[in-house]
Parts: C-alpha cells; structure tokens; sequence
C-alpha cells in the first residue's frame, strides 16, 4: 500500500490549484450573479488547459496526439484536478470548455474516425462546448424509460423528444459551434407506446445549427448559476447517417452510457469534495485562536467531526479511481463514493455556514453559495439514492455484471 | 513501490493468516468469553505464544517480536475483532505498552523488557487513569517519591485492562510538584509481584466482557532507578507519542465490530424474507444498511492511511484522532441500522447481535472518547493543519 501520489499527478494537481485559486475565485461570484458562463474566463481557462496538453480539463481529455504524462493515472488525475476545480468555483467547473459528458460518451462508444471528427472542433482557438442530452421529463433516475426516438429515413436520422437538465446544451448548440450527443430509442417511423418502451437506445451526435433543434429553456437554478442548464426539443431533427455513435451493428447502447455514467460518478464525487473542503477551509480560517485546553465546544467537536468525514469520503473516491485505473471492476465502490461525497457536498457546507453564524447567510462571502452550490453533487448523474441502491444490492449478492 | 490501496503480498499473508486463526480459534469461543466475562487462559496461550506469538507483533525481531508494520497491524486487528472485540484487545493492550516502551525506554531498558512481553511470557498493562483523572491526565495523584536510588511509589490505578493478566505495569506517576502540570509526570514499569501491588475487581461492563478492568493500588511500592522508563517529568510525551500510533488500532477494533455488526444484520436481511421479497430490498431497511457500508469502506482507509503514515516515520496524531472518532460513528451507526433490520430477533442471544452492539457502546470509550480525540484534532487545526 502506498498513498503517495505519483510525482506527475501531484504536480497537475498543484498547477490545477493555482489556477482555481487566482482565477476561478475571482471570476466565480460576478459570472453567478449575471447567471451566465463567462467568455473571458472561457478563454483563459482554455489557454491553461492547452499549456497542459489537455482538451477539456474536467474530464481529463487529452489534445488529439498529446502525450500526458499522467495517462496511466488518468482517473485517480481526474479526481484530484477536480476537486481543486471545485474548490476554486463548482459553477464554473461544470462548463470548463471541451466536449464534456459528451466527449467521454464519444470517447467510450465512437469509432476512431468518429472520435477524430468530433473532437476537432475543440482543438481551435475559440472555446467550444459539447454536451450530453438523456434525461426528459419522464425519466430521470429511470434512464431506460427515456421517449426520444430515432428512426431512418433513406440517409438520415430524424431525432424526435424532449431533453431537459442538459449541461452546457447552450453554450454547445447556441453559443459556439460545438455538438450535443443525444440518447434516443431506435424505432420504425410512428412506432409508439411499448414499442418505444423496449427499443433499445442509441447515442447520436447532433450538430449546433441541426435544422429541427430548438433551445427552449435555460434553467433558473438554486445554485451553480453561472453554469449554463437547458432544455431543448428535437421535432424531426435529422442527422446524417453516420452521426449514430459506434459502428452500426454494435450494441453499445445502453451499457456505453452506464459505462460512462460509472466514472462520471468520481467525477462528481470529486466536485463535491471540492466544494466540502473549500466550505471546511472558511470555517478554519473564521475559528481563528480559541483558548486551548478544557472541554470542548460543540462548535469545535462539528468541525472535526466534519474534517473526519470528508476525509474518509476522499479516501474512498481516491481508491474508485485508482481501480479504474488498474482496469478493476468498480462500479459499486464509484457508487459507494459518490453516496459519501455526495452526503458531505450536502451536509458540510450546511454545517459550516451554520456554525459561521451571521457570516453563513451573508451574500458577501461564499459560505451561503457553497450551500447552494453542493446540493446538485447529491443529485446530478445518479441521484445518492440510486447509487445507494446499488451499493445495497452488491451487498445482496448481485454480480458486477447485474450491477447497474 | 507505486501509489496502491493493495497491501503488499506481505501484509495480505498476514491478514489471511489472522482471518484463519480468528475463525478457527476465536470464534467459536466468542459467545462464552462474553457469558462468562472471562478469556480463557488456553486461548491466551495459543494468541500469545507459539507458533502465533501475537504478543510479539508490535516489538521489533531485534527484541524477540515479529515486528509488524503498522498496515499489517490495523489489518490484523480488525480480523480479529471481527469476532471478539475482547480478543483483539489481547493484542492491542500488549502493543499499546511495548509501543511505549520502544518510545521511552533506553537502549537497555528495550533490551530488557520487550522480549519477555514479545515471546508472551509477560503480559504488560497500562495504568494512567484514576477516580478523577481520565481525559484530563494533569489531575493524577499517584505520586513517586525518590528512595536512595530507587523510588517508592503510592496511590490508586483505575481502569486497569487485564489488571490479573500482569506481568508488569506500565504506570504513569507524579515526581514533581502539582504546579508542574503534566511535565511533572514520569513513567514506571512495575512488576506485579512487588510488595504493596494491590490488584481489586471493577464493576462488569455494559459489554467488551472477558475485558476485564482493575483497580490498581500501588501502596509504598519500592522499584529500582532501571524502572523508570527514560527520562523523569518525559511520561506525559511518551505516552501522547505513543498513543498518537496506537490509536489507529483502536479504529481498527471499533471497524471490525462495524464489520460484525454489517455481516450479521446484512446477513440476515439478505435471507429474511416479508411482503414477498428479501428485507433487505424494502429500502427502509436496504439503504442505512448501504450508507453504513459505504461509510465502513471509507473509514476503513482513513485508518489504513493513518498506519501507512506512521510506517513512513510521519505519524500524525491528528489522523489517527480523526479516524478512531469517526470510527466511533460507523460502529454506532452501523449498529443502528443492522438493528433495525433484525427487529426483535436483533434483541435476542440466539444471534451476536445484542452482544455486538454492548461491545461498539462500551469501547467507543476506550482510551479517550470521542471528545477528546477532537481535542487533539482541534489543537492540530488551530496549528494551521
């Protein structure tokens, strides 16, 4: 057992930090208040990711070619660039320029020529955003019940539903020339009802400027305001043929997106310990000097007892992503971390902000906003009581491969 | 060696070994040792001397002992208290004061007394509590007064862990004024068979039975200048020092009562079947029991990690004090939710249940409790962490 980081990834980490520190600490309250991702900032952040070699650095995408010397330790890196993003600003780290959800969807399930095609507009100058589109108002933690159909018509595609809570879809299909990787059912024309309901799904790569896409909404959200959150629909939508994911026979479907979902998880858990760690760090900084000795004060046993859950859930999310990348199967214990991560990012920054007393309400400093940025750690990409399920059932006995 | 969660082929030896013997010898026996409130010397002899000798684990081969590294030592401990919260204490106790003495003792002194507690034919005990002095160690009286070259010491021990067991005592007394606070405290290792030792029965407890604690009376105990361990006014260090390390053992026992606790209640929902399907699928009980898990998982490592720290010669007390608290948390928690799962079968001898959670209630105590470990947290957090 051995707990020291590798040099290289230490070494990320550390640039990724004072960037977070000098950049996204400064750049975070202004772009929430304006609830709207900064261009500028967008800019910036992408000239550090390529000084680096990286394409998009929240999913720790690499430039087409570039050789990282981190690869091998690629999710245990992720964790770790993550947290120091969140820790800097979680609004701002959702919509990090790059393909995002959707480039690690591309990146699982497309063809090397796919990959290659759809990863270059992100290799210019300007940033460029990509996103993933699955959940709809009927189904959410229930993925398999999603309506949005696919069928073929000669050479084309044509997309028809409804997708709400997609991150980035507007800074990918309105404000940059980016994609949006869409999950819908392959189905005959007019097929309906059941069988919608079992056709299986399909990822599809649908362009900004498809004719048919329309943006319908830009949710107003309780926290990680600056971060762009849409709804868009899809009314015969086509596509080219060759926009469906993966070679045509292949029955990626279904577990591609579980598959990407399961890493996903670490990622999340990483910005919920990232917004926990910075909550942890105000409060140390407001305690200040307290007479030593005697009994303790109800203020100072939550502290620690706050300081020895976060780190017990980092721990556990450090070790998801080491077995990620030694190719372990991890599914249950990315879910055991996220559960975790997910209950600190919602309860510590409370706890805080309780314990700061005025200072924790006050909109002049950040312990209000870190509160309401970590409820969506408990939520998005698999809700705490899904990954709880799972976990319950591998205590039960399921097998990995009947793991969800 | 590369950054890694796997123990070393080493490390994975020993925990199998230490599941094998725990299954086989510790056990079966677990039940009885809590009926009767008492650990059967046999076993004793068979944990403690060969082939096992797991007297020796916490002193160096160069001393007679097998010299475990930290990892191996949470790993092991937690096998065994896996089965009996008691029995790993046979193990912790030991490890707690030949720890103690390798931190105090000179090179002599080293050489004098770890092998006899390493090759298990002298059980050493712990004796810094008294009636008025628990997490405040400043307040105790037990005094040692300076005799020719020797010294004579006088006053009372509480809570003594296997008091009858003794070999010989580790114990903490005042050599200087009360106005010297804690730097006025030395240490003493005191054989059992000195005149004037007086060893008198505690209450039971509520559970962690067949651990059994004493009173302690020390009445003008004569003991020669080689037994005070170090240096005078040091024993307040040595003993921090110490139990900064030995600590994560104690999470390391709490963690394995967590276990038993998941085991049995899991175990159970898995086969109990209401309404048509396992209880354990009902999510009312399915996920306390999943929470509890996932948070046994990560305190497991916050422990582990801690050890690992202590191996690589940068021990931090504030590591361990944070993993023995939340420790604390997990085996109550843990406790909580296989509890609800077994309803009323929970509360009954037929299963270990019952008998588990007394174990989690009272150690969650041992050493310092959970208040304290966060006084030592809080000092580390105001010193800029």
């Amino acid at each position: 057992m051995d707990l020291s980081l590798p040099p290289h990834v230490a070494e990320l980490r550390e640039k990724v930090q004072r960037f977070a520190e000098e950049w996204m600490r400064a750049e975070g309250p202004g772009a929430e208040e304006r609830e709207e991702y900064p261009q500028e900032f967008a800019r910036e952040a992408l000239r550090f990711a390529r000084g680096l070699g990286i394409l998009d650095l929240r999913r720790m995408i690499p430039m087409p070619g570039a050789k990282v010397a981190w690869a091998e330790d690629k999710h245990l890196a992720t964790v770790l660039v993550v947290e120091e993003l969140a820790r800097g600003d979680a609004g701002l780290t959702m919509n990090l320029p790059g393909p995002q959800l959707g480039g690690s969807a591309l990146m699982v399930v497309g063809t090397e020529e796919q990959k290659a095609r759809w990863l270059k507009p992100f290799t210019g100058p300007e940033p460029v955003w990509g996103a993933m589109a699955m959940t709809e108002p009927g189904a959410g933690s229930d993925t398999a019940s999603i309506r949005a159909t696919a069928h073929r018509d000669g050479g084309e595609w044509i997309l028809n539903g409804e997708k709400v809570f997609c991150t980035s879809g507007g800074l990918g299909l309105e404000k940059s020339r980016g994609w949006v990787v869409v999950w819908a059912k392959v189905v005959q024309k007019g097929a309906s009802g059941d069988a919608v309901k079992h056709a299986a799904m399909r990822p599809f790569l649908v362009p900004a400027g498809t004719p048919g896409l329309r943006v319908t909404k830009h949710e107003k959200k309780m926290g990680i305001r600056a971060s762009d959150t849409v709804a868009f629909v899809l009314d015969d939508a086509r596509i080219p043929r060759d926009h469906l994911l993966g070679s045509e026979g292949d029955e990626a479907g279904f577990k591609g997106a579980m598959n990407t979902f399961n890493v996903g998880r670490l990622n999340v858990a990483a910005i919920g310990l990232g917004i926990a760690r910075a909550a942890l760090d105000l409060l140390r900084e407001l305690l200040g000097p307290v007479p030593l000795g005697g009994p303790l004060t109800a203020a100072q046993r939550d502290s620690l007892q706050m300081e020895a859950e976060l780190q017990a859930a980092r721990l556990l999310t450090l070790r998801a992503a080491w077995m990620a990348d030694r190719g372990l199967p991890m599914a249950a214990e990315a879910s055991m971390a996220k559960v975790l991560a997910g209950a600190a990012a919602a309860s510590i920054p409370q706890r805080c902000a309780a314990l700061a007393g005025p200072f924790g309400v006050s909109r002049k400093r950040r312990f209000e906003r870190l509160v309401r940025d970590a409820k969506i750690v408990d939520i998005f990409e698999g809700t705490g009581q899904v990954n709880t399920l799972i976990v319950a059932r591998r205590v039960l006995g399921y097998s990995r491969e009947q793991l969800k | 060696m590369a950054f890694s969660f796997s123990p070393t082929p080493l490390q994975q030896r020993r925990l199998a070994e230490a599941r094998r013997v725990a299954r086989k010898w510790v056990a079966p026996r677990a039940a009885e040792i809590d009926e009767r409130n008492e650990v059967p010397r046999d076993l004793l002899r068979r944990l403690h001397g060969p082939p096992y000798r797991y007297a020796g684990v916490y002193v160096p081969p160069k001393y007679g002992g097998q010299g475990f590294d930290w990892v191996s030592l949470y790993l092991v401990t937690e096998e065994f208290a896996r089965w009996s919260a008691t029995v790993a204490t046979l193990l912790e106790v030991p490890g707690l004061v030949s720890t103690l003495i390798q931190v105090a003792g000179s090179e002599e002194q080293k050489q004098r007394f770890l092998p006899s507690i390493a090759l298990g034919k002298r059980f050493p005990c712990f004796a810094l509590t008294e009636r008025q002095a628990g997490t405040d160690a400043a307040a105790i009286a037990t005094r040692a007064e300076k005799k020719g070259d020797g010294w004579v010491l006088q006053g009372a021990k509480y809570l003594v862990s296997f008091g009858d067991f003794a070999g010989d005592y580790a114990i903490f007394a005042r050599t200087g004024p009360r106005s010297a606070g804690v730097k006025a405290i030395s240490l003493f290792l005191v054989p059992r068979e000195a005149p004037g030792v007086v060893l008198g029965r505690e209450d039971l407890n509520l559970g962690m039975h067949g651990h059994r604690t004493w009173r302690l009376g020390l009445r003008g105990v004569e003991v020669e200048a080689g037994r005070l361990l170090g240096e005078p006014g040091m024993g307040f260090v040595y003993a921090m020092r110490t139990l900064d390390r030995t600590r994560a053992t104690l999470a390391a026992i709490l963690l394995g009562v967590a276990r038993a606790l998941l085991e049995t209640g899991t175990d159970y929902a898995r086969k109990r079947k209401t309404f048509g399907q396992p209880l354990l699928e009902h999510e009312a009980v399915g996920f306390p029991l999943a929470e509890s898990w996932a948070r046994y998982e990560a305190c497991r490592l916050l422990g582990l990690r801690s050890c690992w720290l202590t191996d690589q010669g940068e021990t931090r007390g504030e590591v361990t004090s944070m993993a023995k608290a939340l420790a604390a948390e997990v085996a109550l928690q843990a406790g909580d939710a296989a509890m609800r799962a077994m309803g009323a079968a929970g509360t009954t001898r037929e299963y270990p249940l019952e008998r588990y959670l007394r174990d989690a209630r009272t150690f969650v105590l041992a050493q310092g409790s959970p208040e304290a470990q966060k006084l030592v947290l809080t000092k580390w957090m105001l010193k800029g962490g």
